[in-house]
């Protein structure tokens, strides 16, 4: 194979006999592949040694330059700088003693550093050196996720983890060239080949071809190579697995008695929802308990190529997750994250209210659960049921996150909980009840949530109170932050007193009301006509007189009355009054009174404030006070 | 509290653990064992002296520095908290003067966010824009150029 090239490469490419003798073991590595290895151990050695004489070669890119051959070329010796040149005074290289230039350099990822040596031949000198005396530093994050396959061959990627010997810590595979079988190769190598005990990241990217491969690799047979891989897999305690994953079960569905090793040691999973039916059904009826009996955090999010192409989510079918018993008893998850922030609120994915419960209750060390973009959903002979999921078994659960989420009633949570996050949760429409009719299209299309027409309808279900998430009845004795953000909890002034006052007004501190279109605030500008209601800060005040953060941005009705009731909250360091209609009056003698009043205020979110003009806002940053927020989650 | 005087005459009174986040400050009040004396800092200007102060005064209630076999568990993400990226606005030089001082007085938490803020500077950059950035001359003849460019071609245009 290497001689067919090489008669090629001079007629197609001058540089081909004339590259730089780094280059050379290119030679090497293909023919590595032609020889038949019937033993692990044979190839396993052959590239130890290929890479352990080897200085460090590169790939080229394969349409020009697939073989190299050491041929006389005339290599240029790059010479130390001159030194009668001027330094620059802003050169890092120069600057910096050559151990804290070094500590520079162990930030950036393999490849890219390269890229280092073409500033300056000081830069050179100091690249070469450190790639060269140091290897288990240079080559510790490889990062290959920018690169085209082609130019990355499977075999370069593993002299790479050769020579590190054994500190690679981070692998980034491409995610391009799906079809080229290059891919497999780097990738069931890399699984099989790699027995670093410090990799603690693998990125299995977008798509993953691996039967042929295999073969190729590893002989004809991959099932005793698979066997032979499981060890050196033991030592992967995270993993993450993407939307392609699926495509390769076949190839895992050989790991037979041994797959369970693998996945042993494992701490932390991450997995596409998309992927999670199929993975399940490859995992078969054993329980994940058996599986991963030392998971830890366990996330399933929507990732980024679950986007059809209007650019919107679709969901995955998760029937066979609903009702398998897989998804349950994970004994030492502390971790446990579904979904992700959807792009289109009113498309949220369905689940089965059932699996959930059954998942939750047996995960008696639960510390964090978050399930966000997700309509929850208990289905019964008829319709669905009006059912709380029962979170009080998870004695430990500390952080409550029902973000985006639907579900009929409001979970029931054990009152230690600290943190509480229900932003822009809400309650299902009775229309579902239809959807539910049918056989399997839980929510195929999409249904509009806050239709008002179905609220009317859900009146007529006893204890049901139009919107059931903003009506929590339970008592949250520990609450430390609270999230009711959002218009959809349908949150009103009594509301939220009712449930402030379950609150325990000396822990709660930090509580966020962004966009609570229900709430009525004063509206009150000073100088117009005011209209005499209750103050509703003053009657948060009363509960909740330690606040240091308060979010109430993106309110209509929230003026300089409220905001003078805020210099009551002598603790508050961060206020979010953005997209209110305050007034430059209200805003002035705020400012006037609030070292005073609010000594430790760092934050006044003012963006969006109409009334409100850029000198006062400037008067506000001269006080040492911030007026942009720091980053929240898109709202809507 | 700990006087230091910079090396230019000034000199900063400042809480005893707030300066104990610096090895070496830490190591001569052992040595001296007498908290009211001064302590002089031959290598660090006031100005230096100052922004790293205001650092540590931030950073004195972190967990204690870690020992040397926790470099390892050292993430290589380049995220930098907030304050500290605001903190390292400054111009170049100023930059390199805090990483030196951070050098020179061991601090190594501080060493890291400098570093970490040159190697962001440098990251995603052509050699083009990294010597600009940093105002290199370009010593390579076009030859030697042309030879580097094609031993990591492939490294390069992605």
């Amino acid at each position: 194979m290497a001689g067919i090239f090489d008669e090629f490469a001079d007629t197609i490419n001058p540089w081909a006999r004339s590259s730089p003798p780094l280059c050379s073991a290119m030679a090497h590595a293909p023919s590595s592949v032609d020889r038949d290895y019937d033993d692990w151990d044979e190839y396993d050695g052959s590239l130890e040694v290929n890479a352990a004489e080897m200085p460090p070669h590169h790939p080229v890119r394969r349409s020009s330059v697939t073989t190299l051959t050491d041929g006389a070329c005339p290599t240029i010796k790059i010479t130390l700088p001159d030194q009668r040149l001027v330094l620059s005074n802003e050169d890092p290289a120069n600057q910096l003693p050559a151990e804290v230039f070094q500590q520079v350099l162990e930030n950036i990822a393999y490849p890219e550093i390269l890229v280092l040596q073409r500033v300056s031949r000081t830069w050179y000198a100091f690249v070469n050196e450190y790639i060269t005396l140091y290897p288990a530093l240079a080559f510790r994050y490889l990062d290959f996720e920018d690169y085209e396959l082609d130019r990355v061959s499977g075999e370069y990627l593993l002299s790479c983890i050769v020579k590190s010997k054994g500190s690679v810590r981070k692998i980034a595979l491409p995610i391009s060239a799906s079809d080229d079988k290059y891919s497999s190769i780097l990738r069931s190598s890399l699984i099989f080949q790699h027995s670093s005990s410090e990799l603690v990241t693998y990125n299995i990217g977008a798509e993953y071809y691996g039967t042929v491969a295999t073969a190729l690799v590893w002989g004809p047979d991959p099932q005793s190579l698979i066997r032979q891989a499981g060890p050196f897999l033991q030592h992967l305690n995270r993993v993450h697995v993407d939307d392609g994953f699926a495509s390769s079960l076949s190839d895992w569905r050989n790991f037979g008695n041994d797959t369970a090793s693998v996945f042993s040691r494992l701490e932390e999973l991450h997995i596409s929802m998309r992927t999670l039916p199929r993975f399940f059904e490859f995992l078969g009826s054993l329980p994940l308990r058996l599986w991963f009996p030392k998971l830890d955090i366990l996330e399933c999010r929507f990732d980024k190529y679950a986007r059809t192409m209007q650019n919107q989510q679709i969901w995955p079918d998760m029937t066979s997750v609903c009702f398998s018993t897989n998804f349950v008893a994970l004994p030492s998850l502390r971790v446990f994250k579904l979904g992700g922030v959807p792009d289109d609120i009113t498309r949220l994915c369905p689940m089965d209210q059932q699996c959930l419960d059954l998942a939750i209750r047996w995960m008696p060390n639960l510390e964090t659960f978050s399930c966000r973009g997700i309509c929850v959903m208990g289905r019964g002979s008829y319709g669905y049921i009006i059912r709380r999921s029962d979170f009080r078994w998870n004695k430990k659960l500390l952080e409550f996150d029902f973000s985006y989420s639907n579900t009929t009633r409001m979970p029931a949570i054990m009152s230690t909980c600290k943190k509480l996050a229900l932003r822009n949760a809400g309650v299902v429409p009775r229309t579902l009840h239809y959807i539910f009719g049918q056989p399997v299209a839980y929510m195929a299309d999409p249904v509009d949530m806050r239709n008002s027409m179905m609220r009317e309808e859900l009146r007529h279900i006893p204890e049901y109170d139009n919107d059931g998430m903003a009506l929590i009845s339970d008592e949250y004795g520990s609450l430390e932050q609270l999230d009711l953000s959002g218009p959809q909890s349908g949150l009103t002034n009594d509301r939220l007193a009712d449930t402030l006052a379950r609150c325990n007004g000396d822990k709660l501190r930090k509580i966020s009301l962004q966009g609570c279109t229900g709430l009525y605030y004063d509206r009150c500008v000073l100088g117009e006509v005011k209209l005499m209601l209750p103050n509703l800060i003053y009657q948060i005040i009363s509960m909740l007189p330690h606040l240091t953060v308060l979010k109430v941005g993106m309110n209509e009705t929230f003026s300089d009355g409220g905001l003078r009731a805020i210099e009551q909250l002598h603790e508050l360091e961060y206020l979010d009054i953005a997209e209110t209609p305050i007034s430059e009056f209200g805003m002035t003698r705020f400012i006037k009174l609030v070292k005073a009043t609010n000594p430790k205020l760092e934050t006044v979110v003012l963006t969006g404030c109409l009334g409100i003009c850029e000198q006062t806002i400037q008067m506000v940053m001269g006080l040492g006070i911030r007026t942009a927020g720091e980053l929240e989650e898109r709202l809507f | 509290m700990v006087k230091l005087t910079s090396s230019d005459g000034e000199s900063f009174d400042v809480e005893k653990d707030v300066a104990e986040r610096s090895v070496l400050i830490k190591n001569m009040i052992e040595d001296v064992g007498d908290d009211s004396t001064e302590i002089p800092i031959p290598n660090v200007t006031a100005n230096v002296l100052k922004k790293v102060l205001e650092w540590c005064e931030h950073h004195k209630s972190d967990p204690a520095p870690a020992t040397e076999d926790d470099t390892d568990a050292r993430k290589k993400s380049t995220d930098i908290d907030e304050w500290d990226q605001k903190f390292m606005q400054v111009d170049q030089e100023m930059l390199f003067e805090i990483i030196l001082a951070a050098n020179y007085l061991d601090i190594k938490a501080l060493l890291e966010v400098g570093c970490k803020t040159v190697a962001n500077m440098i990251k995603g950059k052509t050699p083009e824009e990294i010597r600009r950035t940093f105002n290199i001359q370009n010593d390579f003849t076009p030859e030697e150029e042309a030879q580097i460019r094609r031993e990591n071609e492939w490294a390069e245009d992605r």
